[in-house]
This record gives structure tokens, sequence and C-alpha cells, in this order.
């Protein structure tokens, strides 16, 4: 279901309707595949989030589903035009009416059309979740969905955008329990904080202008997130399985950050605003590199292979990506002169306590457990066997911390003794060490 | 929001995320004797220091109120008061006259202040209680800087901050004084008396003239202001040209060379200057006596813009026909 | 007020809390001390609040008994050490405006990382301290950038923020004996000033190591500058551990083992057949007698400060290559060997054991008492600081702050 090219089509041999479609030069969204062969929803929770899906679905720049949640009747109502399908949870609690400013309210209706939500996120791939936070339906049934997500497995990349701070403690206060509950729940979390869009206006920029950039940042995450998946132009392309081991686990933190640059300077300034966009700095964001990268470049026309390297070779420089980057980049003749780079990333994989990641094996280690290893500096750093030792389970091995809390120190646990961690038998190696000076002590 | 707000919010945001920030909940374990003498002290410490600051402030205001509005009313005796007014035409009389001043009663000095400053004439006035029960007022007198010219009410006279008023004293020493001429009036914000609006340019002008170019002073009879817009309502409107009729030109009509001088409000240093020097050096009897002479002209001063890089002031001498006035 | 004078310093350590009364007025002075065992903190980390608070005051009385003071002591200055707090770099970054490096681009700067810095701390962490690492003045290393020309100032600031649990609970520990927490200093800078005067040059590279208990505790100094600091939560106690385990002894047994034989190298030759008896410890009569290998012992050990030493190394040399001394010092440092082994794996610089030596507490110039005599003098020094700024800062406010 990944790969386009697999799918058998109808019309000639060897290709699909819709990239026939693109070369001829029309863009690709005109006729879209009755059903799309990767599963994407995207849902907005929440009254602003409910508008920018709307928005997307009406500029109809990708192949996905668009769906609309909301507690209130006549703001779903409104949506009608757009094509987005809308889902009106809680009647019963609400009764149409919106949650007000109650994240409680929210959260209870959400509940109580627990049977819509998952119908709604049954045969899904990959969700993306749009939330706008501080209110109630924001704030309160965002929450709901994305347990219920993780709930079914589903792979969730949550948007989410913060009240100004103007808009109350209250706002804030709930914004504030929302997003801890989102990040630890969502595979991918990136954070919109309204206050930082301050920073990225130009002093004296309007209002709506700020609005106007969250909301570009947004819709560029998430076209991106769908054109990686859906490249039918680009040579390079993400496929879900690697897109969903850029996020392995829930709780990580989320890089994300979107540059725009036109022009003759086009690269130069869209590498500047990407290494320099407030979303970097949010509290959610990650500290320095991350660990998994993907990159998607878009351009109005086919670009050089040098100019995608070079570009993608400068991100990888700054934001590290060591364990898995993917490039993916897409051509997009509506862009014109423009070039759009989008990164996603994920950090503290190995951190996360709730998975340890079980490094693959080395080829030595295949004399366990009576071998032995000899002890030399590379093996000292990173390479731990978090093998059990027949007998012992892992409480045994940490002794005398077994009663302290379990912290992994990048992805160590060093409460266990070290020699158990690196395989070595004392009794074996005594053995040999004896046997090896006793010759010697017998000459 | 400006850099130095922005600078003060994250100066907070940065005390606010640190350490300190997190409260503390000191509890003293157990009330031990000396914990309690501790706190006892404390209390009488601050409480102490309380009185005493209040004490201090409670005695300078009883003083404070006393001077003003004269607490004691045992005082039968009558009031005496010393005036002084320096350099001044108002004296004594004139303020017993004025404030309609009673001996007896105990004056309100706030009352006796403020009546004095009701006189356009009075710029500054303080009035305070001698410890002996003297009263002694000090007041500041506007001088006149030029005068306005004759109507219905009688001479008037401009101080140099603009004001207006009316003086029988000053009258009497008239000669000398520049006379206004086409001046709006306008009601001071502060004062509430009559005032020519922005009077403080003209005043440096008259001032300007009369040390530096005492000569050319001496010659000029009125003064006027131009350029005063066409909407009577609009006051703000700032003059801009200063135009002086000399004292020739005004007793002798038929004779007198020069009808008129036109300096520019807010370049005139350098027009009397021009003018002076020009008085000088001779080139003004040169040409007052060209052979191509006029019987009269309108003296101009404007800049010569001909060459952008240069700008100079340039002093013009219109001839003016026999007709025009 | 006569009492802000005198502080109470206090060090809890996993296996000891170090107390220090000093006086801070007119100079520093210690006037008491003592050093007790602490219950209930494991890996620098808080497992028994009550039990921690117990011993932690049952130190500060014997201290205060000791310092004689008639008033009780109602300042306190802590370390934050443990697994639970850590660093991070921020830059902030400005353009400079005309062309040359003014104050104001300086602030800017600063402003900008302080920005990011308050983003970057989550909700449930507070910082401890902020450094300012170095200028970079299009992207050179500068020290001091005033006036230089250039385009491009970045900031570098190295923050240490600690978790909000931690801090809260390690609170209540003065604040339930009547002390304010006045001063908090990450137990890594603290140790590394204590044994600062102990090298014979202080402009140097550095690398300081604080063995301790439960936690080790690591700065990196280039040049003077602090560049990086951070906690490894291994201690003594995992030496400790590790042996029980290995050796099928008991804890106790393997302490006094650990302290009386222990060494960092695993010795080859004849030692491979020396065994030890537990017997020798003690006169208590054993019912049997068990021998353990002393190749054994040693191997373990060795094992694991290597591992520490090595994680340590990988942490600094993300920030930079290190080249310099390194100075250990903590109650584990003066285990046999353990210097050559920390060279060996520092790409054989020259390693020192490190002890505090300052003059104010010379009675007190043990390894273990680094960390409690560095957080006296750091916090003397920022008292001085902010003395300074107070200065200009409004002397009537001082006063009526003194009065209430």
């Amino acid at each position: 279901m990944e790969n386009f090219e697999n799918k058998p089509s109808e019309t000639n041999g060897n290709a699909n309707p819709a990239i026939a479609v693109a070369e001829a030069g029309t863009p690709i969204s005109a006729p879209m595949p009755a059903s799309p062969p990767l599963r994407l929803k995207v849902v907005g929770v929440g009254g602003a989030a409910t508008r920018t899906v709307a928005r997307l679905c009406e500029a109809k720049i990708f192949a996905a589903e668009f769906i609309a949640v909301d507690t209130s009747a006549a703001e779903l109502a409104a949506l009608e035009r757009f094509g987005v399908k809308t889902v009106l949870i809680g009647e019963t609690i609400t009764g149409g009416s919106g949650a007000g400013m109650d994240a409680m309210r929210g959260a209870a209706a959400a509940k109580a059309s627990e049977e819509t939500l998952r119908s709604m996120l049954a045969g899904t791939d990959l969700l993306i979740l749009i939330a706008s936070l501080g209110r109630g339906t924001g704030s309160g049934a965002s929450v709901e969905v994305v347990n219920l997500a993780r709930e079914i497995g589903l792979v969730s990349v949550c948007f989410a955008t913060t009240p100004f701070a103007w808009e109350g403690a209250k706002s804030t206060e709930q914004a504030s329990l929302a997003i801890d509950a989102l990040h630890a729940n969502s595979n991918a979390f990136i954070l919109i904080e309204n206050n930082l869009i301050a920073q990225a206006v130009a002093s004296g920029g309007s209002f709506s202008e700020g609005f106007k950039i969250s909301d570009r940042w947004i819709e560029s995450g998430v076209s991106s997130c769908c054109r990686m998946l859906l490249n039918t132009t680009g040579r390079m392309r993400v496929d879900l399985a690697a897109f969903r081991n850029l996020f392995p686990a829930v709780g990580t933190r989320t890089l994300f950050s979107v540059g725009f640059g036109s022009g003759g300077n086009a690269q130069e300034d869209a590498l500047t605003e990407l290494f320099r966009c407030p979303l970097l700095k949010t509290r959610t964001s990650v500290a320095g590199t991350a660990e998994t990268l993907a990159i998607h470049i878009e351009t109005g026309m086919e670009p050089q292979l040098a100019f995608v390297s070079e570009t993608a070779q400068r991100v990888k420089n700054r934001f590290g990506g060591d364990l898995r980057t993917l490039p993916s980049y897409a051509v997009n003749p509506a862009l014109g002169d423009r070039l759009e780079i989008c990164v996603f990333g994920a950090a503290g994989i190995r951190e996360a306590s709730r998975v340890v990641r079980k490094k693959p094996k080395k080829e030595a280690s295949d004399a366990m457990p009576g071998g032995v290893l000899v002890l030399n500096s590379d093996d000292a750093d990173g390479n731990d066997f978090d093998r059990e030792e027949p007998g012992l389970g892992l409480d045994d091995r940490r002794g005398g911390f077994a009663d302290t809390r379990s912290r992994l120190f990048e992805g160590k646990d060093l409460d266990t003794p070290t020699y158990i961690r690196k395989q070595i038998n004392l009794d074996k190696t005594l053995a040999k060490k004896k046997k090896e000076f006793g010759s010697l002590r017998k000459n | 929001m400006s850099r130095k707000q922005n600078h003060q919010n994250l100066i907070e945001q940065m005390h606010s995320k640190e350490w300190r920030a997190l409260p503390q909940n000191v509890v003293l374990s157990g009330d031990t004797k000396s914990g309690k003498r501790q706190r006892v002290y404390e209390i009488l410490r601050k409480f102490s220091v309380v009185l005493l600051v209040g004490g201090i402030a409670s005695l300078l205001a009883y003083v404070w109120i006393d001077m003003m509005a004269g607490l004691s009313d045992e005082e039968k005796n009558p009031v005496a008061v010393h005036f002084e007014n320096n350099g001044g035409l108002l004296d004594e009389a004139w303020f017993r006259a004025w404030t309609e001043f009673d001996e007896n009663a105990a004056p309100n000095l706030h009352h006796l202040r403020d009546r004095l400053l009701a006189h356009p004439q009075i710029s500054a006035a303080r009035v305070l209680r001698r410890p002996d029960g003297m009263l002694r007022v000090d007041v500041l007198e506007r001088k006149p800087v030029a005068r306005l010219e004759d109507d219905d009410s009688g001479v008037r006279f401009v101080a140099a901050d603009g004001v207006v008023f009316s003086s029988d004293a000053w009258a009497v020493r008239q000669s000398g004084l520049p006379i206004l001429r086409d001046v709006r009036l306008a009601i001071d914000a502060k004062t509430g008396f009559d005032c020519v609006p922005v009077m403080a340019k003209l005043a440096d002008f008259i001032e300007t003239a009369r040390t530096s170019y005492r000569k050319l002073f001496e010659e000029w009879d009125t003064i006027s202001l131009r350029d005063f817009p066409s909407d009577e309502r609009d006051i703000a409107h700032p003059w801009s040209l200063i135009s002086v009729v000399p004292f020739a030109a005004v007793q002798n009509p038929g004779h007198a060379k020069i009808k008129e001088y036109v300096f520019s409000a807010t370049r005139f240093r350098e027009d009397l200057k021009l003018l002076a020097s020009a008085r000088a050096n001779g080139t003004w009897d040169m040409v007052l006596s060209a052979p191509t002479r006029a019987p009269a002209y309108r003296v101009l001063f404007i800049t010569n813009r001909k060459n952008p890089m240069k700008e100079f002031r340039e002093m013009r001498l219109i001839p003016l026909s026999a007709e025009t006035p | 007020m006569a009492q802000d004078n005198i502080l109470a310093v206090i060090d809890i350590g996993s296996a000891e809390t170090k107390v220090l009364i000093v006086d801070l007025e007119p100079q520093l002075q210690v006037i008491g001390a003592f050093c007790a065992k602490t219950e209930g903190m494991r890996k620098g980390e808080i497992v028994n609040l009550g039990a921690l608070k117990e011993s932690v005051h049952s130190a500060i009385r014997q201290a205060e008994k000791m310092a004689g003071a008639a008033r009780r002591v109602r300042g306190a200055c802590l370390a934050v050490s443990g697994a639970l707090v850590g660093g991070f770099s921020v830059t902030g970054l400005t353009s400079v405006k005309s062309g040359c490096v003014r104050a104001e681009d300086k602030e800017a700067a600063r402003d900008d990382a302080f920005s990011a810095c308050v983003h970057r701390v989550p909700e449930n962490r507070h910082i401890v301290q902020h450094l300012l690492r170095r200028y970079l003045l299009d992207r050179r290393e500068r020290e001091e950038p005033l006036g230089l020309s250039g385009k491009e100032l970045t900031y570098d600031l190295w923050v240490i923020d600690a978790d909000d649990t931690y801090l809260t609970e390690l609170y209540q520990i003065p604040n339930r004996y009547g002390m304010t927490v006045r001063g908090l200093f990450p137990a890594s800078l603290a140790s590394a000033e204590a044994i600062r005067t102990f090298a014979q040059i202080m402009d140097d590279n550095r690398l300081v190591i604080d063995i301790g208990a439960g936690t080790s505790d690591f700065v990196l100094f280039r040049d003077g500058a602090v560049v990086c600091t951070g906690v490894i939560p291994v201690g003594g106690e995992h030496i400790t551990n590790d042996m029980s385990l290995g050796l099928q002894i008991s804890k106790e047994d393997a302490e006094r083992l650990k302290i009386k034989y222990g060494n960092a190298y695993a010795r080859e030759g004849d030692n491979v057949f020396a065994e030890i008896d537990l017997d020798s410890f003690d006169g208590e009569l054993k019912g049997f007698s068990k021998h353990v290998s002393r190749y054994k012992m040693e191997l373990i050990t060795e094992v694991r400060l290597r591992e520490l030493f090595t994680l340590i190394s990988k942490k600094i040399n993300v920030e930079s290559a290190f080249s310099g001394t390194v100075f250990l010092t903590g109650g584990t440092a003066q285990m046999e060997g353990i210097g050559k082994l920390a060279s060996s794996i520092f790409g054989n610089a020259e390693v020192r054991i490190g002890e505090p030596s300052l003059s104010f507490a010379r009675a007190y110039a043990e390894p273990k008492y680094s960390t409690v005599v560095g957080l006296a003098k750091l916090y003397r020094d920022s008292q001085a600081k902010s003395a300074e700024r107070d200065v200009k800062g409004g002397w009537f406010r001082r006063l009526f702050r003194e009065i209430f």
C-alpha cells in the first residue's frame, strides 16, 4: 500500500493514472484517485483547528480525508461547504452548543461519542491531528482522540496551537495540561505557541498576519507530511513504514521546522528561516540534535541533484539525524521560483523510559552466555546488551538498587553492574588468567 | 513593545524560571523560648519603627497645616505683613487693596496666594507664615516686553511669556516699548488670562534687537505679526513674518525712505545681522542714493535658493511706488 | 541583621551529609562543622524524605552545637546533584547593527539566549544556574567582542536545570528546620571551586570530577571558563553493589573490602592468585571463612570505573576535545590506581587527586569536604557580586528591607 508503482493500473502497464496526469503539466490534485492507496486522515479538533482543516480541504493540495470534530453544531454547519467531513461529538452533554471554556466538558463529550470517534479513526494508516488548545473542545476532546488512536495503534502526528497569554490563565492552564497529555500519547507532537508568533512577525505586523504565519506553518507541516507520503512526482519518497519509524515511541520530543525562500537567494533564505524558526524554541521541541530526521524539499521546477543533496546535507549538519535520515523532495509547479523546506525529527528515543530499545546484536555475541568478551575501550561505549542472564530478573540484577527508581541514562541502566552488562564472566576470566600466569609461574 | 519592556519581561521570565521562584515553606519546628523571644523582639521593633515614622510625619503635617490654614485660633493679635516684590511696581498698598486684607482675621494662606495669582501681572506668589506670627509675601511680577495697540480697554502690555495685562504704573514709562499690531489673543491654558500665543519668539526678537541692535531698535515704531491664518479659529497656525514699521514712516510718510522691514520669525538673527552690516559698511547709503532711486522701499529678507548647495539669506530692497502704503 | 551573616552550608550526599556553619562577615569563616551518615538518599535521589530529613536535621543540630550559635541559623545553602539535574547549551543570535559590537548588541544577544533558554526549559524544571560560555563573533570565538567588527554575535549560554519535584523535596529539608534556602549551586561547580586553588595554574584546561558515593559530577573548564557540566548517576555505591553481586558477599563486607583493598586496576601476575579472607576484617567469629579472589574484585572495580570515565569522556567530547589536567576528588577518588585509569581513558592526560585547599577551611582539607567548602565560597562570591549590583539599586530600599 505504500508504493505507488507496485499497484496495478488500469490504463497502461507501467504508469499510474496519477503520475500520467502530473507529467502532462496539470496540477497533481485535479483528478483525485477514488480511494487513495494511503489512508491519511487530517482531523481538526476545536474551533480554530476545524477552520484550518477546512482551509486545507478547500485548497485541495493533496489527497487525504479531512475531518472536523467539534461540539458546536453551528460551527460545523458553517464548514460544510468546504467539503470537510464533520463529526459532532457530545450531543448529549453539550447539546450541540459547544463546550464553553471547559476542557472537562470537551473530554466528557469525546468520551460520550467514543464509538463515533472510533469508527472515524478506523481504517487509517496515519492520523494527523490538529488541535487548538485553550478552549473546551480543543483541550479536552483532542486528548481523548489521541488516547483512542494510541489504543488502536495508530501512528499519530499532532499539531497543537496554544492560546495567547492574554487570553487568560485558565486557557493557558488547560492548554498546558493538554500539551502534556498529548505529548505523552502521540508519536510526534509539534507545539505551535501563539506567543512565539509575535517573534516571527516583523515588528508592527498585524494580528491577522500573525495568524497567517501560524496557519502557514501548520499547512506546511501537514502538507509536507502528506506529500512525503503521497509523493508522485519526486524521485525520493518516504514510505509509511519508514515514516512510522521516524517516530517509533510515544512521548519523544519532536523537531519541526519550516523555511521558505524565493527568488535568487532562495536556498539561503529558506535555510536561514528554517534554522531560525521559532518553532524550534518551544518547550516540547528538541534541544540540540534529533536522532531521526525527515527532510522534505519542495520546489517549483525540477531541482538539480547537487542542490538537493547540498541542502539536505546542511540541514543534517544542523539537526543531526544520526540514527536515520529520510530525504524526500517534490515538485509543485504552483510554487514558481519558491522553495519550501520542511523538517521533521524526533529525539530522545533512547531515553524514552517506556521503550527500552534493543540494539541489534553484534556478531561476536553469538557465543553467549558462556562466551568471554575481551574488554577493550571500544566496548565500553554504547553497545550494551540488555540480555537477561538466565535466572536473574532485572531487579535482581540491580542488587541493592532494586528498591530505587530505575532511570535510564542514555539508554543504559547504570544500576546493573557493568560486568553483567558487558557480558564478562568473572569466573571464566579468572580461570583463564590463572592458567596464563600459572604456566608462567612454573617456568 | 519597546525594547526596554521586552527586556524587562524577559528578565522577569528568567527570574520566574530560576530555582528561587519555587516556593519555600519555612516552618519553625517547635517554639523554643529563644524563638518566641526573638519573634516578640521582631514585632516590637517593627512596631516602634512604625510609630516613630508616623510620629514624625504627623508632626510635620501639623506644622504645615498650621502654617497654611492657621489651626491655632487663640491668636487674636493683628497680623503684620512683610511684602517683597523684587524690582516691581506693585507694593504693599496694592497688595492690601487687591486681596482685601483683613488684619484681624486669621488669614488663609491658600486663599491669599490664589487671589494674588488671579492678577495678570503676578506670575508667581508665595505666602508664608513666619514663626512670630508675621506674614511674609513674596511676589514675582511680569514685566512688559511690548505694548498692544491702543484700543478701548486702555493701554495693555505683553510680558515675555505672552500674558497680556494692563497697568497704570507702567503706562507712565512707555517709551521704548514697541507696539504690536494685528495680534489675535488667546486664553492661556494655565492662568486663564489673555495671552499672545507663541509670544516667546517675538519676545526673543525684541530682546535681541533691543540689546544687540539698539540703534536699529530705536528707529522702530510698530511691530506686526504677519501671515495670520485666514481662519479666525485656527490659532495654532504659527505666524512666520515680523513686520516692523519705523517711526520715520509713521510720522513722516511722505519723506520716509523705508516704509517697512519684513523679518523672518525663525531667522531674524541673520536678518538683523545683515541689516546692521549693510548699514555699517555703507552699501545701505549707496543703494538709497542710487540714481534710479525709488521714492520708498520695503526691506525684505529672503533665502536665496538658486544654488541648492549654498543657501543664503539675502536682503532685498523692494522699491515701492508712491501709492502703495 | 546580625543573624543574616551566619549560614548553614549543607552538602547532602548519598553516604554522608556534611554541614558547615559559616560566618559571612567580615570574612568567610567556618565556625562549626559536622559530618553524619545519610539515610534515605541513593544515587543522588531522595528515596525516603522523612528519614533523610531526620538525619540531616541531626547533623545540623550537631554542627550548631559545635558552632555555639546562641541564636538559630536562618539561612541555608544547598548543592544539587543527581540524575534529575541536567545541563544543556543555548545560543542567542543577534546581528551587529552598526558593524562594530557595542553593549546593546551584547545585551540583545544575551536576551535572545535568555528567551531561547526560557522556552527550552520544560515546565516541570527550574533553572539552577546559567553561565556564559563564550561569545562568538561571526562563528569565531572571542573573549571580549566589545569594539570588534563583525556581522553576527552569538551568545553561548550553558544552563543547568533540575526537576521541580526534586527541588521542592530538597527545599523541605532545611525549611522544616526553620531555615530558608538562600543559595543553590550545582555540586560539580562547588567541588571545582574548592579545589581550584589547588591547581598551580588557573587559566588552563581542567576537567574536575567529583566521584561521590551516589553520583559523579564533572565540570570541564577551558582557559579557565566553564564549558560544560554534568552528572553521571554512578558512584562508590555502585562499585560496592557490583562487588556484592559479583562476589556474592553482603553489602557491608563489600564496602569494607572496597575501602581496604580497593584498586582501580585488575592487576595481573601473582595477584591473580591472591585471595582475601573476609574474616580478617573484624574480630567476630564467623561460622565459616569466606575467601574472595582479589583479581575478581579488582576486575569488577576496573570495569565499572572504566565505564564511568568513558561516559564522562563521551559527554565532554561532544562539547570540545579535551586536553589538559584531570582532577579527581570526592570519597571514591582516594582509591588506589584510579589516577592511572583515568589517565588512560582521557588520552594520557595528567591526573591529580584534588583536595579543598581554601584558606578558611584548612581543617577540612579532605576530598569528601570539597563540595561543601566550595559551596560556601560560591555563595560568598555570589553575594559579593549581587552586593555590587544592589548599590545602584537603591539604598533606601535596602534600608527599608533592613528594618522590616
